[in-house]
């Protein structure tokens, strides 16, 4: 509550700055808005972001600062006894002030250490607010002293901007920077355990490992090819079933569908994608599921209940709408002129779409494709419901086989130790996952990318 | 500009802008009657009527948005690519009514090629631009038969000897002036009777204008061509008849010579001197 109080006095003291900026910059020229270089609201931005640029530094170096400090602080008031491990102590006593409950059962040692703690934190947390605050002020005090009618403030203000529009581009990428690295620092911990040679090219996957020396049938294996093969077996039933929807409902929009057709069919097809992949996920695995398997036992075939044909069928339905959306408009921009040029030579609609429109288009077709695909590797809700837990080398879909994502889940789901192969095991496939759709995904950019140049 | 023009095109020992006429021998290969175009509630193009001769290249000009474009487009049944635009009136070629129930539009377009404004090579190599036509008309059997329709085409279009070691490579690599002559290269090769041309030369610098100019030229020996253009020397050097279109209608349509030197109508006479348009 404290902090809320804080930030919207900030937020008001803010406001009040952006209106002193401009009032000051009005006054210097008497209200001739010609004899200034920028519009007023310029000047008040520039004394907001002089306000908002040193407070926010202000604020990070004390959050740097502060654990150090009240960690210095304390361990001067520790007694002899907690000399020896003051780091354990420090985590406790943090613990302890969290949680008012287990604080009543501590020792008498412990809780004068809490209230020391909790009053260096309410003492740290002023510090923090008076720099803030401190930091911002100054900033607006040494901004003031350039504004002057010549002052080019809206370069100023957008240089500003441009920063922050590069900070934020530059969280994702290191976002993305940190969740690779958390994968292969954690996968490497797994290749300690477990060989890579192992994991790559080993044909049996069995994570369980043992708790205790004498329990049966759980030695743990490694071998991630199964796995692999489960994803891929399941993400070609779903490419074959997708692909050609996918592609022919494109070509039908784009090239025979009336404005008023297309105008309805477009955004139903896309509800496809709208639909959440768990309620796709039951779908497949209470009604697709035995439909197939009744289906199977109607023609003599044994059918698992949770075969990858179910899993793969229901994916590719939901791959449709991606398929066809980018198809449909990767085709649209198919210059009408191309079509013109086979009409006037007396080629047919189906002659002048398939060899002319199609191949023009195949390139970005193909970087839809790709997309799809490894949206459809990467998905877990389906093939979690419906696809199985065991591993098994097959290409029979109508067999149960288990996913990359399917393990992940599996192995990460519940209490687990975190250093154990089986917990670490998920990172390594993680990885590997990563870069296989990463690796799709660089070709399809690729591929795009060579598609617009076709024309222009 | 004229001058200009002359001199350049001289160079090349052409004398393709002394202007024959042959019309008076020549056979109506295309027949348009009270044609009309409406986009829509819009009327863009109303009782137009001209014969078009055998052999004989005959301009279409006026100012932007005469409708010249638009009645070029009816003569190939191209219209009906265009959502809620509605052709009446009569256009028979040889005769027969090309917007007839019974007709089929792809024969239709077969026998009148056309070429567009900007070109539009498909993008694929020279050959295979050269090789579509024929191909889906079915007009060869082996491979030897193609090569010999794309050398034809491209010697006829005046490129052979600038392409002719590199025909595997993409049709839109080429120069502009390049990629008109092998647009026109591609509508040649299925023979057709008539080639329709909207502005062929409105991209093109005037070296490429000028030997696309000498290529229709040579072309009118064997098809019948109808051009568009913004360049009224063009339609004095080229044409045999010129036809001019204002507000869409034809205003008056003749001898190419008649309408440049004596115009019947006043508004013919204050385009083709620079004060409307």
């Amino acid at each position: 509550m404290h902090n809320l109080i804080f930030t919207a006095l900030i937020l008001i003291f803010l406001l009040a700055i952006y209106h002193y900026g401009r009032r000051f910059s009005l006054l210097t020229v008497n209200h001739n808005r010609q004899d200034l270089h920028s519009l007023p609201g310029y000047y008040g931005l520039y004394l907001v972001f002089w306000f908002i640029g040193p407070a926010v530094a202000a604020l990070i170096i004390w959050l740097l600062l502060e654990p150090p400090i009240i960690m210095g602080l304390l361990s001067e008031s520790l007694t002899l006894s907690f000399q020896a491990a003051p780091d354990d102590v420090m985590r406790e006593v943090r613990l302890l002030a969290s949680n008012a409950f287990a604080l009543k059962s501590a020792t008498p040692e412990k809780v004068l250490l809490v209230n020391r703690y909790q009053e260096l934190q309410a003492l740290g947390n002023g510090i923090r607010a008076v720099l803030v605050l401190g930091g911002g002020v100054l900033g607006v005090v040494y901004a003031r002293r350039f504004l002057s009618p010549e002052m080019r403030a809206r370069q100023s203000v957008e240089r500003f901007i441009k920063v922050l529009l590069i900070l934020c581009s530059v969280i994702a990428i290191f976002t993305t920077i940190g969740i690779v690295l958390s994968l292969l620092f954690e996968a490497i911990r797994f290749f300690h355990k477990v060989s890579p040679a192992e994991f790559l090219f080993g044909l049996h996957w069995s994570p369980q490992t043992a708790l205790r020396a004498d329990q049966v049938g759980a030695s743990g294996a490694f071998g991630a090819v199964p796995v692999f093969a489960g994803t891929f077996l399941i993400t070609i039933i779903a490419m074959c079933v997708s692909i050609p929807i996918g592609l022919m409902s494109a070509i039908y929009l784009a090239e025979y569908a009336t404005p008023r057709i297309r105008n309805w069919v477009k955004p139903s097809l896309e509800i496809l994608a709208g639909v959440p992949t768990v309620v796709y996920g039951f779908f497949a695995a209470l009604t697709v599921a035995p439909f197939i398997r009744g289906l199977g036992e109607q023609v003599g075939i044994a059918v698992a209940s949770e075969s990858a044909l179910a899993a793969g069928l229901v994916m590719g339905i939901m791959i449709i709408p991606f398929i066809s959306s980018l198809s449909d408009d990767i085709i649209n921009a198919v210059p009408q002129s191309l079509r013109d040029g086979a009409y006037a030579m007396g080629s047919t609609k189906s002659e002048t779409i398939r060899q002319v429109v199609l191949p023009a288009a195949l390139p970005g077709i193909v970087g839809s494709i790709l997309l799809a695909v490894s949206r459809a590797i990467g998905e877990t809700m389906i093939v979690v419901m419906a696809a199985g837990l065991a591993a098994k080398l097959t290409a029979n879909p109508l067999e149960a086989v288990t996913t990359v994502t399917v393990q992940i889940v599996t192995l990460l789901v519940g209490d687990q130790e975190f250093d154990s192969a089986k917990t670490l095991a998920a990172f390594a496939l993680g990885l590997m996952l990563f870069f296989i759709t990463l690796a799709l995904n660089v070709v399809a950019l690729i591929v795009v990318r060579k598609y617009r140049e076709k024309y222009d | 500009m004229k001058n200009e023009m002359n001199e350049l095109c001289s160079v090349e020992g052409a004398e393709y802008f002394e202007v024959e006429d042959r019309a008076p021998l020549a056979e109506v290969k295309l027949f348009a009657r009270d044609v009309g175009v409406k986009y829509g509630e819009n009327e863009a193009l109303k009782n137009v009527s001209i014969d078009f001769m055998e052999h004989q290249v005959i301009s279409l000009i006026g100012p932007s948005g005469c409708g010249k474009s638009t009645f070029l487009r009816c003569l190939n049944r191209m219209n009906d690519t265009i959502e809620g635009c509605r052709v009446t009136g009569e256009i028979r070629l040889d005769g027969k009514d090309i917007y007839s129930k019974a007709t089929d539009p792809v024969e239709i377009r077969a026998r009148i090629g056309m070429v567009f404004q900007k070109p539009n090579p498909f993008p694929k190599s020279i050959y295979e631009n050269i090789c579509y036509g024929p191909r889906i008309h079915g007009m060869a059997n082996s491979k030897a038969d193609y090569d010999d329709i794309v050398e034809w085409s491209l010697t006829s279009a005046g490129l052979w000897d600038e392409v002719k070691d590199r025909l595997n490579e993409p049709g839109t690599g080429l120069s502009g002036g390049q990629q008109q002559r092998l647009c026109i290269a591609r509508a040649i090769a299925v023979h057709p009777e008539v080639i329709l041309m909207d502005e062929p030369c409105s991209a093109l610098d005037p070296i490429a204008t000028a030997k696309i100019e000498e290529l229709i030229d040579e072309l009118r020996e064997r098809f019948t061509i109808t051009i568009v253009t913004h360049s009224m020397q063009q339609a004095a050097r080229i044409s045999q008849s010129t036809a001019f279109f204002h507000l869409g209608e034809l205003v008056e349509e003749g001898k190419t010579d008649d309408i440049f030197t004596k115009p019947g109508d006043e508004r013919t006479e204050a385009y083709i001197t620079g004060r409307i348009g």
